[in-house]
């Protein structure tokens, strides 16, 4: 029970103090935030096909976890995961284990879903920098 | 494991082939070349024209002829247009080298960081227009979007994080952007390439399944400003060598 009691308090203490060192950094930019913003978009070659730059588009939890250096207060983490849990959709058909090879292929290389004009890796074990 | 990757890296340490394009780099950057027939020995890598040591260690930085934050690779570009004549599109076509393909700016690039080894990175951010590059650069790492949800900051804004052996530093902290920072450019041996700041922060865009930037886009810079400033005060080790 004693040691219940002190887990919790641990805990507690532990929250109040991250809450305090969020209260006190400043969001990333600071006042510069939406000149960055312009800027980034701004620096990727125009000739990147256009659902290429879908990539860079920003739903709301992204904007937020930006916005806490990826450490939002608890209340608004758990919202954001509330909301993002909904978003789940199990397959259709009911079977939850697909094709295990193919998962294996994916995983023995490090580049799925790269993009760009320089040339990627080539796959395989050592695809990984 | 980590201690294997030491010796590893100590082992690749004695003879580095990086040396010979710093070597190439030195003739490059002393021989008459372009349509003006000059040298770049006249460049103005922010310390002065022709004062190379200690300039990349002090680099991004704002220089007043051009009202731009610059990096090294930016700069070197400037002075290869204005003092050699050169298009910015022959300067810039071969910024990286492939199989068979040499890149002068990789050997420049080369030649002008070993001019700053033993010497402490030094990008206080001092100057509005620099402490505004860092402020954006600090955007840019922590901005998340793209497939895998990843920004700069998932891989390197906590301590202890890892993929598969290779530990990830905090970019956030001095001691992590130190030692990130301290020792490029840097021959890739996995690549068979030196590889410089900016092709390594374009690379990280691709790993993080983003759209390709410009070579010398200002995000890069900026970021570069970002995590040089973070590293301000640790000794650079250049050119290094990497996996």
């Amino acid at each position: 029970m004693k040691l219940k009691i002190a887990l919790f308090c641990a805990l507690t203490a532990t929250f109040a103090t991250s809450a305090l060192a969020q209260k006190a950094a400043e969001a990333p930019g600071g006042k510069y935030a939406k000149d960055a913003e312009q800027m980034f978009r701004a620096s990727f070659r125009a000739d990147n096909p256009k659902y290429w730059m879908t990539r860079l588009e920003q739903d709301e939890t992204m904007k937020t976890c930006l916005q806490y250096r990826d450490n939002p207060p608890r209340k608004i983490g758990e919202k954001l995961e509330k909301l993002n849990a909904a978003t789940i959709r199990y397959p259709v058909d009911g079977k939850l284990i697909g094709d295990w090879k193919e998962g294996e292929k994916l995983a023995a290389v490090g580049t799925g879903g790269h993009i760009g004009f320089i040339q990627p890796d080539p796959a395989g074990p050592r695809a990984w920098r | 494991m980590a201690d294997e990757l030491a010796k590893y890296r100590e082992a690749l340490a004695d003879g580095n082939p990086a040396d010979l394009l710093e070597v190439k780099g030195e003739s490059l950057w002393a021989e008459k070349r372009g349509p003006k027939n000059a040298s770049l020995e006249q460049c103005d890598m922010g310390l002065g024209p022709g004062k190379l040591e200690g300039a990349y260690a002090s680099l991004p930085k704002y220089f007043k002829d051009t009202n731009k934050v610059m990096d090294v690779e930016s700069r070197l570009v400037h002075c290869m247009m204005t003092l050699q004549g050169f298009t910015q599109e022959e300067v810039t076509k071969n910024w990286y080298s492939k199989p068979g393909k040499e890149s002068d700016i990789e050997a420049l690039v080369t030649f002008i960081g070993a001019k700053s080894n033993g010497m402490k990175i030094n990008v206080p951010a001092t100057h509005p227009e620099e402490a505004k590059m860092a402020k954006m650069g600090e955007y840019i790492f922590y901005r998340r979007s793209g497939p895998q949800d990843f920004s700069c900051s998932i891989c390197h804004g906590q301590e202890g994080k890892r993929i598969r052996l290779q530990d990830l530093g905090n970019l956030t902290t001095k001691e992590g952007a130190g030692f990130a920072m301290k020792t490029w450019p840097s021959y890739r041996v996995s690549q068979g390439a030196v590889w410089t700041m900016q092709r390594r922060l374009i690379d990280c865009m691709r790993q993080a399944r983003w759209p390709e930037p410009n070579y010398l886009a200002d995000s890069i810079i900026a970021l570069e400003t970002y995590l040089q400033k973070n590293a301000t005060g640790t000794v650079m080790e250049t050119p290094g060598i990497k996996r």
